[in-house]
């Protein structure tokens, strides 16, 4: 019960922030809802308290099934790298996520359209 | 020796071959490097489908672990025919790439082999927590390629490309969590036929299918497709548009026949669902400003006549499921030839808007025929390979000939009228019109023939598919032929004594 609480409450608390408009709230909206998502697998394969999964150690019937930690593992490991990715994103280029300064495509400094040509056409005119 | 432990080579070749392009301090090698994988695993995936037609699915458990509990590789003719033709995209997207200057960037010929890497593994995979993992190491360096290059939109692009695929990951792996926790596998093979009578399974497997229909593109999750393709270089677009999507259509096929068994119950869901979802695809496109935004809307059309022939698997499967694989090889070729060629006009006009384009037909008659080529393909026109695929579609709809039937055939016509329409709109605004001279570009400025070159063979290609019609759609049956052999398939992924397959009598729940 504390755990599916658990659960909702960080799902929620995610998706409000990642209804915000800077990016880096995004980037902890997602965090949680990460986090939530996690705790939904361990929920799914244990259900009570149970054993660490080493067989010498903890007999069969009161072992956790390593399953699902292996899932959380994986899925940690992957969340800990987009995180960074989106970090990255949300240093990347000006404040725009809270001012709206967007050029045109077409118009825009960073275009790398007609990068292999010597005399892009649209150039000469903006110039 | 079993041909089975040469499966997770698929993998390790692009894999390996990722890390040494990061290494390497000469351009021309890793350039080399990035078209010549892809275009080995070409010949790799026809050698696979020889076999697989031949011998069977064959399946290999990492680290020879018993069935059921080990990490599984499986290939049958169906896996194949995907892993041939998303190579030929890829070869012809990266030889575009390194033609354009786009691997100036040192690390993008590596970040396109993981990505290759990513989706050899999606596709040869046979356990839905592994599909997981291999998406995300497909996604992983399409982060980074989104952002690489393109105009400044990409920035935007790239953050809602990252939130809608995390998000939808995110609930990909939640949703194969509650799967394991209700039933007590996630393997395929082992899942076979579980969700007939079992609605805890039907509602798990559910949120599997949401997340993976994010990443397909189709109503009413595909609003971030034509947002955010359009704002990267035409390289990445062309790779994306073949290889992204496909996985998680080759996905939804593969769970629909082994886990849902083709149940009839959902068939007016996908029918409803993949109407809306063509309709829109085809006449959005209509409001679009530049030509690869145009091309996004091509590909939310597109994927809807795909996944619609699940619902009309009734009367012959086998026949239904290779109509729906034709159409798929045929959109990859043709959407990636359209995309490159609007990159070659972008790359050397220094635009792709609508607006500023005109009299391209007069200046440049082989792109306007590409063009118009890939146009008409796209459409369902002879003599191209669309017109094969969207026949046989029609035909097998028409064969089961209740009402969904012809609902569903009415919206395709419908939605390929829209198509058409679109597609004329770009031919009169960027083809037709007054000479480009009179806007300020130089009369000497030519689209060169090495940058035309990759959509091109693609046509080709296209081409080729529809004179050669015959043995492609005996192929296309053998595929599908080995798509629905699920015992076979069961059976060489779990072996002679798996455990942890929930037995068919088991209801779940904790």
């Amino acid at each position: 019960m504390i755990l599916a609480l658990t659960v909702a409450i960080l799902f929620g608390g995610g998706v409000y922030l990642i209804q915000q408009r800077g990016m880096v709230r995004i980037v902890f909206g997602m965090s949680l809802i990460g986090h939530a998502a996690n705790l939904t697998i361990l929920y799914a394969g244990v259900p009570t308290w149970r054993g660490e999964a080493f067989p010498d150690r903890t007999p069969l019937t009161d072992a956790a099934d390593p399953l699902p930690q292996a899932f959380v593992l994986t899925a940690i490991v992957i969340a800990m790298a987009t995180t960074t990715i989106m970090l990255a994103l949300a240093a990347l280029g000006r404040s725009d996520d809270t001012r709206s300064i967007e050029p045109d495509d077409d118009q825009s400094p960073l275009t790398t359209s007609a990068r292999s040509v010597t005399n892009p056409t649209d150039q000469e005119d903006k110039a | 020796m079993a041909m089975d432990v040469l499966l997770p080579i698929f993998v390790a070749v692009p894999l390996a071959a990722s890390a040494i392009a990061v290494l390497l301090p000469w351009r021309l090698i890793r350039d080399i490097l990035h078209i010549i994988v892809p275009f080995a695993g070409i010949f790799a995936g026809i050698w696979l489908f020889a076999h697989t037609a031949e011998h069977g699915p064959i399946a290999h458990n990492v680290g020879l672990y018993v069935g059921g509990v080990a990490i599984p590789f499986a290939a049958d003719t169906f896996s194949a025919i995907m892993l041939i033709t998303t190579s030929i995209v890829a070869v012809a997207a990266n030889w575009f790439a390194t033609i354009v200057g786009e691997t100036r960037a040192r690390f993008y010929p590596a970040l396109t082999l993981m990505l290759i890497t990513g989706v050899n593994g999606a596709l040869l995979t046979a356990d839905l927590f592994n599909f997981f993992v291999f998406i995300e190491v497909m996604l992983l360096p399409s982060y980074g390629l989104i952002a690489m290059t393109g105009t400044w939109a990409r920035l935007a692009s790239g953050r809602i490309f990252v939130l809608v695929n995390l998000s939808a990951s995110t609930l990909l792996v939640a949703g194969v969590g509650i799967v394991y926790g209700v039933i007590g596998s996630v393997n395929i093979a082992a899942l076979q036929d579980v969700v007939e009578g079992n609605p805890l399974v039907a509602s798990a497997m559910g949120i599997v299918v949401i997340a993976i229909a994010v990443k397909a593109g189709v109503f009413p999750v595909h609003t971030w497709l034509p947002r955010t393709y359009p704002g990267t270089s035409a390289a990445v677009m062309g790779l994306f548009s073949g290889l992204h999507t496909k996985v998680a259509v080759y996905m939804l096929y593969r769970i629909w026949v082994h886990i849902f068994d083709m149940d009839p119950t959902w068939n007016w869901l996908i029918v409803a669902f993949m109407v809306i979802s063509m309709l829109v695809g085809g006449f959005a496109g209509l409001a679009e400003n530049s030509i690869r935004r145009v091309l996004a809307y091509q590909m939310v059309n597109g994927m809807p006549f795909i996944l619609i022939m699940m619902a009309f698997t009734s009367d012959d499967p086998q026949r239904a499921l290779a109509a729906g694989l034709l159409y798929t090889l045929h959109h990859m070729i043709t959407i990636a030839a359209l995309v490159l060629t609007s990159g070659a006009i972008e790359e050397t006009y220094g635009t792709g808007m609508l607006s500023k384009l005109s009299g391209l037909a007069r200046r440049e008659p082989v792109v306007a025929a590409v063009f118009a080529a890939g146009a008409f393909s796209v459409v369902g026109f002879p003599p191209f390979s669309g017109m094969w695929g969207k026949a046989l579609i029609l035909l097998e709809i028409a064969r089961v000939g209740n009402i969904a039937a012809w609902i569903a055939i009415a919206a395709i016509i419908i939605a390929s009228l829209g198509a058409l329409l679109s597609m004329i709109r770009v031919w009169r605004e960027v083809f037709w019109g007054g000479a480009m001279h009179q806007r300020g570009v130089s009369p000497q400025l030519r689209i060169s023939p090495a940058k035309i070159a990759p959509a091109l063979s693609l046509i080709i290609l296209s081409v080729g598919m529809f004179i050669f019609a015959g043995p492609l759609i005996d192929a296309t049956l053998t595929a599908t032929d080995g798509l629905l052999n699920t015992d076979a398939y069961q059976q060489a992924v779990l072996g002679e004594n798996a455990i942890g397959v929930p037995s068919p009598s088991y209801q779940g729940g904790n």
